[in-house]
C-alpha cells in the first residue's frame, strides 16, 4: 500500500536524532504547559512561532505537534490532582478523576488517563494516517467555490458547538472576523481599517491576538480576581498500578472514547470539549454501576481522556489535508505554515511529503514518549504545580513580549498586544469564550478571499456555489447542521 | 588542552589577519562592521539577500562582521522612514530593497520614497513566468492575449497580492496587447504556492509568478510556460520571452541596496567599492546559483537613474490598474 | 433579581454596537475600488458590521432583561482589586517605554518585577534577579541561537 510506504519514509525522517530531539522537547514542554492551569498548547505554540524563522519546517512542526499532544496528557494530571482543568478539554476528567484521587486512588486515575491517552492517541494517529490521504484525493478537485462552501459549513458547525451560550460565542467569532478584516485587501490592494497606521497594513498577527487574549488577559484576570485560597495538589499515594478490575473496566472505555473522539475531531467543527462530554455520558449510560459516577468511576476518566486525545489527532485531518483549522491550536499551526510560505491543503501531501509524513510518524513516536513521561515521571509534573504564581506569570509575560516584539520589533505591536489583553480580560470577566476570536480571525479572511476569487472566476455569477456538485453538497450539509438541531428541539417540544 | 586551544587561537588570528588584509589596502575607507537594514520580516527574499550579502562579504574577507536589523511590514514602507530618519549619516549601513518597495511606496501613498536614500547598486533580479494548466487550450501568449481581448471576464489570472509584481506584469501584458488593464480578472493569492493549487486544479485560466515558484511544475509537465518576462532567453529554460512573441514587456523583480541619506562622498565610495568586491567574489556567484537569482548588477549613478525611471514606469501601470492616482 | 448579573452582556453588547457603527461608517467612507472585482472590498465589512450590530443589540436587550434563558449566569466575582492591577499595568507600560532605548533585557526585568509584585510577591530582590536571569537566558536563546532580532539596548551592547 502506498500509504504504508510513505509512512515508512516518514519514520525515516522522524527518527533522525535532531527530529527525535524536537519531538522530545515538544512532548516535554507540552506536558508542562498542559499541567499548568491557564497555559494551553495554542498559547505555547504562538509564543514559539518566532522559531519558524530559523528552524526548518519539519523540525518546527514535529515540535508543535508534540506540544499539542503533550498538553492533552498534561491537562489530565491537573484535573485529577487539583480539580482545576489544566486545559479546557480535560474539564470532564476532573469530575471523576478528582473523586478517585480524594479516595486515595490517584495512581490508577493517572494511569488510566495516561494509558487511555496513549491508546486513543495511537488509534487517532492511525486514523489520521489513513483518512487524510483519502480526504486529499477528494480535496484536489476543490476550487474557490468549494472552499468557500466548506468554510460556511465550518462556521455553522463551529458556532453550533460554541457551548453554553451561542450568542456569546457568536459575538466572539464576529470580533475575530472584524480583526481579520484589518489590513490591505489581497484582491484590490485597498487598505481597510488601518486608520493611517502603517503597522496595520499587513493585518493583525494571530500571535498578537492569541498571546494577548490567553496570556495578558489571563494575567490581568488573575491579578484582579485572585483564586480563592490556592489549594495544594493531592498527594499521589498508594500504588500507581491499576488492578485487574480497573483494566477490565478501562479498556472498553478507551476504545469507545477513541471511536467518539476521532470522527468528531476530524469534522470541520473540531474542538475537543464536545467529544469528552459525549464520551462521559456514553460511559455513564453503559456502565453496570452508574451509581459510582460522581463518586470516582474509573470509566469516567478513561473514556473522556481517550476521546480528547483521539479528537486532537482528528483535528489534524482537516488541518493538513484541507488547510482548514477548527481549533485555536490548529489555527495557530496554520499561521506557522504560512510563515514558511507553505500552504496546507491537498498539495501539501505531494510537495512536502517529507514534512507531512515525518510529522505523522513523529506523532506515533511522541505518543510512546508521552506514556513514559507521564507514568514513571508523574512526580516531576506534580512539582511543576508548586512554582510560585508571581514568578510563573511574570515569566509568561516576558515570553509574551518575545513572541510579539520578536516578529517586528515594533512597539505598536506591543500596544496591540496589551489592547488584546484588555479585551481578553473583559471576555474572561464576563464569561465570553475566547477561542472563537482566533478561529474567526483565521477562517474569516480565508472565506472572504475564496468567495471573491470564486466570483471573479465565474464573472460575477452567484450560482457557482450551487451549480458545482461538491460545493452544493457542502452547502446542503451546512444547512442541515443549521436547521437540524432546531427541528429536533421542535419535535421534542411537540 | 591549553596548548591545543592556544593553537586554535593562533590559527584563528592568522586567518583573520590574512582576511583583514584586503580591507586595509583596497578600500578608500575600511568598513569593518557593516549594518544591514532589512525592511521585511525574517524569511523572505529581502532577508535572504541581506543574509547572503553578510555571508559573501565575510567569506571574501571584506568585512569583519555584519549586524542585520529587520523592521518588517507593508512592502518595506514601515521600515523605510526609520532608515531615512534614524540611520541618517551612517556610513557603514546598507538597506536592502527592490521593486516591491517601489510599488508599495506608490500604492500605500507612503510619505518617504527611495530618492531620499543614497542608492548604491542593483544586485539581483528574478524574471516572471506566465503559465497555464497542462490541459489548457492556450499554446502561446498570442492565444492567451486573443482570448483576453475577446472577453476579459472569461480569462482569469492567478498570482500574488493585488498591486504586487505579478499583478503589475498582468497589467503590462494587457496594456501592451491593446487591452484595458482594469479589465484583467485578477485572482489574488497570498503567493505563488497557493496560486499553484488553483492552476493545477484547472480553476483559473493562467498564472503569473517568479520562475522559482513555478519552474519545478513546468519541468514536471504539470504546468505549461507561455512566456518569461526576461530581456532574453535564459540558459537551460526552453521558454520564449514575451518580447519574442510580440508583447513589448520586460520585467524583473529586482533587488538592490541603498545607503542612508547624508553620508559623505568618501563613505559612499567605500560602500560602492565594498559592494563591487562582493559582487565579483566567488561566494556571491555561488549564492546566485543556489537561489536562481539573475545577476543584474548596476552600481552608482546609473542605478539612481534606473530607480527614477522604474518609479515612473510602475506608477504609470499602477494608475492603469486603478491602484494609484 | 437577575438584572444586576447581566451587566456584562449589556456592556459588551453596547461595545459591539459601537464597533459595528465604526465598521459601517469606516467602510462607507472608503473609496470604491475601480479594480475589476465582482465583489469589492466593501462587501464583507458591511456584512460583518451588520452582524455585529444585530448581535450587539441582542446582547444589550438580553442583558437589560436580566440575562438569557440558557442558564449562563455571570460568575460572581469579588470586586476588582486595584493595587495588583495597577502594578501589572505599570509593568506593561514600562516595558513598552523601555524596550526601544534601554533594550529587551532591562525592559523585561522591570516587567518581571512589576508582575511578580502584582501577584503578591514581596521579595523584589529575588524577583529582580530571577527576571534578569530569565531575560538574559531568553535573549541569548532567541537572539543568539535562533537569530531572532530583539534589538540592542544598554545591557545587550555590553556583549
Amino acid at each position: 500500500m502506498e500509504t504504508l510506504g510513505q509512512l515508512a519514509h516518514g519514520f525515516a525522517v522522524a527518527l533522525t536524532p535532531l527530529n527525535l530531539l524536537w519531538a522530545f522537547v515538544g512532548v516535554f514542554l507540552g506536558t508542562a504547559v498542559g499541567v499548568l492551569p491557564g497555559l494551553g498548547p495554542a498559547l505555547t505554540i504562538a509564543l514559539l512561532l518566532p522559531i519558524t524563522f530559523s528552524v526548518d519546517a519539519t523540525g518546527a512542526f514535529i515540535l508543535f505537534a508534540g506540544i499539542y499532544y503533550g498538553a492533552m496528557y498534561g491537562g489530565s494530571t491537573t484535573s485529577i490532582l487539583l480539580n482545576t482543568p489544566g486545559e479546557s478539554a480535560t474539564i470532564v476528567t476532573a469530575l471523576e478523576g478528582n473523586r478517585m484521587a480524594r479516595r486515595g486512588r490517584a495512581g490508577p486515575a493517572l494511569a488510566t488517563a495516561a494509558i487511555g491517552s496513549f491508546v486513543a492517541g495511537t488509534v487517532g494517529t492511525l486514523g489520521l494516517t489513513f483518512l487524510a490521504p483519502l480526504v486529499v484525493e477528494f480535496a484536489l478537485r476543490f476550487g474557490p467555490a468549494e472552499y468557500f462552501s466548506l468554510m460556511v459549513l465550518a462556521f455553522v458547525t463551529v458556532s453550533a458547538m460554541l457551548g453554553a451560550s451561542a450568542l456569546r460565542g457568536l459575538a466572539a467569532l464576529l470580533v475575530g472576523l472584524f480583526l481579520g478584516l484589518i489590513g490591505v485587501d489581497l484582491q484590490t490592494g485597498q487598505a481597510r481599517f488601518t486608520f493611517g497606521v502603517p503597522e496595520l497594513l499587513d493585518g493583525i498577527d494571530v500571535i498578537v491576538v492569541a498571546v494577548g487574549l490567553f496570556a495578558v488577559g489571563e494575567a490581568l484576570f488573575l491579578a484582579a480576581h485572585p483564586r480563592p485560597a490556592e489549594q495544594a495538589p493531592l498527594k499521589v499515594s498508594g500504588s500507581l498500578w491499576m488492578t485487574r478490575d480497573d483494566w477490565r473496566r478501562s479498556w472498553k472505555a478507551w476504545l469507545r472514547g477513541s471511536a467518539i473522539g476521532f470522527p468528531l475531531g476530524s469534522l470541520p467543527a473540531g474542538g475537543a470539549e464536545v467529544p469528552t462530554f459525549i464520551s462521559y455520558f456514553v460511559e455513564k449510560k453503559l456502565s453496570r454501576r452508574p451509581e459510582e459516577f460522581g463518586q470516582g468511576a474509573i470509566e469516567g476518566v478513561a473514556g473522556p481522556e481517550a476521546a480528547n486525545n483521539a479528537s486532537a489527532a482528528g483535528v489534524l485531518v482537516p488541518m493538513l489535508s484541507l488547510g482548514l483549522p477548527t481549533s485555536a491550536t490548529a489555527a495557530i499551526m496554520l499561521s506557522a505554515f504560512q510563515s514558511y510560505g507553505i500552504s496546507p491543503g491537498p498539495l501539501l501531501f505531494q510537495n512536502q511529503a517529507d514534512l507531512v509524513w515525518g510529522l505523522i510518524a513523529s506523532l506515533y513516536i511522541g505518543n510512546a514518549m508521552l506514556l513514559v513521561l507521564n507514568l514513571p515521571l508523574i512526580g516531576l509534573w506534580v512539582r511543576i504545580l508548586s512554582v510560585p504564581a508571581p514568578l510563573l506569570y511574570a515569566g509568561i509575560l516576558v515570553f509574551a513580549t518575545i513572541g510579539t516584539y520578536g516578529i517586528s520589533q515594533s512597539p505598536v505591536d506591543l500596544l496591540l498586544l496589551y489592547a488584546m489583553g484588555g479585551m481578553g480580560y473583559l471576555m474572561r470577566r464576563f464569561d465570553f469564550p475566547t477561542a472563537p476570536v482566533i478561529i474567526g480571525l483565521i477562517l474569516g479572511p480565508l472565506a472572504e478571499q475564496e468567495f471573491r476569487r470564486a466570483m471573479t472566476i465565474s464573472g460575477g455569477d452567484l450560482t457557482v456555489f450551487l451549480s458545482k456538485p461538491l460545493s452544493a453538497t457542502l452547502l446542503a450539509l451546512a444547512l442541515l447542521a443549521l436547521i437540524g438541531p432546531m427541528l429536533l428541539r421542535l419535535r421534542r417540544r411537540a | 588542552m591549553l596548548w591545543s586551544r592556544r593553537q586554535v587561537l593562533a590559527t584563528g588570528l592568522l586567518a583573520s589577519a590574512s582576511a583583514a588584509a584586503p580591507i586595509r589596502t583596497g578600500l578608500a575607507q575600511a568598513i569593518e562592521q557593516l549594518r544591514i537594514f532589512v525592511p521585511a520580516n525574517p524569511g523572505g527574499g529581502w532577508d535572504q539577500t541581506g543574509r547572503s550579502m553578510e555571508m559573501a562579504m565575510k567569506s571574501a574577507g571584506l568585512i569583519k562582521s555584519a549586524q542585520i536589523t529587520n523592521v518588517g511590514g507593508a512592502g518595506g514602507t514601515v521600515g523605510l522612514p526609520q532608515f531615512i530618519n534614524q540611520w541618517k549619516g551612517q556610513g557603514n549601513a546598507l538597506m536592502v530593497g527592490g521593486m516591491v518597495m517601489v510599488g508599495a511606496i506608490i500604492a500605500n501613498k507612503a510619505r518617504n520614497n527611495l530618492t531620499e536614500t543614497t542608492p548604491i547598486a542593483r544586485l539581483t533580479g528574478e524574471f516572471q513566468v506566465v503559465v497555464v494548466p497542462a490541459a489548457s487550450p492556450f499554446r502561446s501568449m498570442a492565444d492567451l492575449v486573443a482570448a483576453f481581448k475577446a472577453d476579459p471576464a472569461k480569462v482569469s489570472w492567478a498570482g500574488g497580492s493585488a498591486g504586487g509584481t505579478d499583478h503589475i506584469l498582468a497589467g503590462m501584458i494587457a496594456k501592451a496587447a491593446g487591452g484595458d488593464p482594469r479589465k484583467v480578472a485578477y485572482v489574488a493569492y497570498s503567493g505563488g504556492g497557493p496560486a499553484q493549487a488553483a492552476l493545477l486544479g484547472n480553476q483559473v485560466s493562467c498564472g503569473i509568478s517568479g520562475w522559482g515558484e513555478f519552474g519545478e511544475q513546468v519541468r514536471a509537465g504539470k504546468l505549461r510556460a507561455l512566456g518569461i518576462s526576461a530581456d532574453k532567453r535564459q540558459p537551460g529554460i526552453d521558454v520564449p520571452t514575451l518580447r519574442e512573441q510580440g508583447i513589448d514587456v520586460e520585467l524583473f523583480n529586482w533587488r538592490g541596496v541603498f545607503a542612508p541619506p547624508g553620508i559623505s562622498d568618501a563613505q559612499r565610495q567605500s560602500l560602492l567599492d565594498l559592494v563591487d568586491r562582493m559582487v565579483k567574489s566567488p561566494a556571491w556567484a555561488e549564492i546566485l546559483k543556489r537561489y536562481d537569482w539573475t545577476d543584474i548588477y548596476l552600481p552608482g549613478d546609473r542605478y539612481r537613474a534606473y530607480i527614477a525611471s522604474e518609479t515612473e514606469r510602475i506608477h504609470a501601470i499602477l494608475k492603469d490598474l486603478g491602484l494609484a492616482s | 433579581m437577575a438584572g444586576g448579573r447581566a451587566f456584562g452582556e449589556t456592556l459588551i453588547g453596547a461595545g459591539l454596537v459601537l464597533l459595528a457603527g465604526l465598521v459601517i461608517l469606516e467602510t462607507a467612507g472608503a473609496p470604491a475600488s475601480p479594480l475589476y472585482a465582482r465583489v469589492g472590498p466593501q462587501a464583507f465589512p458591511y456584512a460583518v458590521g451588520g452582524c455585529l450590530l444585530l448581535l450587539g443589540l441582542a446582547l444589550v436587550l438580553r442583558g437589560l432583561h436580566g440575562g438569557g434563558r440558557d442558564g449562563v449566569a455571570e460568575p460572581d466575582l469579588a470586586p476588582v482589586r486595584a493595587r495588583p492591577v495597577l502594578w501589572l499595568l505599570a509593568g506593561l507600560a514600562l516595558n513598552v517605554a523601555l524596550i526601544g532605548e534601554a533594550g529587551f533585557i532591562l525592559a523585561s526585568t522591570v516587567l518581571f518585577l512589576c508582575v511578580a509584585r502584582a501577584f503578591g510577591s514581596e521579595r523584589p530582590l529575588r524577583d529582580g534577579l530571577a527576571g534578569l536571569a530569565l531575560a538574559g537566558v531568553a535573549y541569548a536563546g532567541f537572539a543568539g541561537l535562533l537569530g531572532i532580532s530583539l534589538g540592542r539596548g544598554l545591557i545587550e551592547r555590553l556583549f
